[in-house]
């Protein structure tokens, strides 16, 4: 179960494509036949599982980080026809980043959250 | 959509005054160009710019379509002892006022500056929300 929440924490902000992740998660008020108490289904279908989720996140920084440096090779050698789209591509880098590992960090500490757990 | 639409927005922003910054560049830069009565003077040049339609009714900021050109008569000046001059002694120079390329070069400059702000509250707005992921 909390396996689970991990992939609806990290599917929510990074996987723009896939709409499916949010309808699932709306789907969830089909609780009322909640009687149970232990019917929570794991959400994780397709790319919902947080390493698959991980890896595209960091394959967009890698693409982000390519493109910069595509720009900054044009800035150096004097190609470069608008500074800013440069330091814009290179904030967005940086900020595609931050949001990963923020992700990454979150999610490792639910981990340890858990290992901490007596048995 | 994507992730950092508000950067990708307000950039095409400054794509859009940089090139009317070229623009009016160019035009000062030739306010003194003399051609022969025979030729044409130096047109004045226009950017113009149109929004981007995205998705869903949402803009997607702006873009420079085309570049419109100006008189081309010019006007005609006595000046005899010019080396371009004609048999009646007149140039052809641009109709082009320096006073109005120059405002326009202060509103140019103005919203570049804006868009640059609306880029870096942008990502100042990012790094708040970023915030609360941070642990304590």
């Amino acid at each position: 179960m909390s396996i689970a929440g991990i992939g609806a924490v990290a599917a929510v902000p990074l996987t723009p494509p896939a709409p499916t992740p949010v309808l699932d998660v709306s789907g969830a008020n089909l609780s009322p036949g909640i009687t149970t108490g232990a019917g929570v289904t794991p959400v994780a279908g397709g790319n919902g599982d947080f390493g698959n989720v991980l890896t595209q996140a960091v394959q967009g920084i890698a693409d982000r980080q390519g493109n910069v440096d595509a720009l900054a090779q044009q800035a150096a050698t004097g190609s470069l026809t608008d500074v800013h789209q440069y330091l814009i591509a290179s904030t967005e880098a940086s900020l595609a980043t931050q949001l990963t590992v923020t992700v990454r960090n979150k999610a490792l500490e639910a981990f340890n959250e858990i290992m901490r757990m007596p048995l | 959509m994507g992730l950092f639409d508000s950067l990708a927005i307000s950039g095409s922003g400054v794509g859009v005054y940089r090139k009317w910054l070229d623009a009016l560049n160019d035009n000062i830069a030739n306010v003194n160009t003399v051609r022969r009565t025979s030729q044409p003077a130096f047109q004045e040049r226009f950017v113009v710019a149109d929004a981007v339609e995205g998705p869903a009714g949402t803009g997607m900021g702006s873009q420079v379509n085309r570049i419109e050109y100006g008189d081309a008569a010019g006007r005609l000046v006595y000046a005899p002892s010019h080396p371009l001059a004609d048999a009646d002694g007149m140039v052809r120079q641009p109709n082009l006022d320096l006073a109005d390329q120059m405002t326009s070069l202060i509103m140019a400059q103005r919203g570049y500056e804006a868009n640059l702000a609306v880029v870096d509250r942008a990502k100042e707005a990012y790094t708040a929300a970023l915030q609360l992921g941070r642990s304590s």
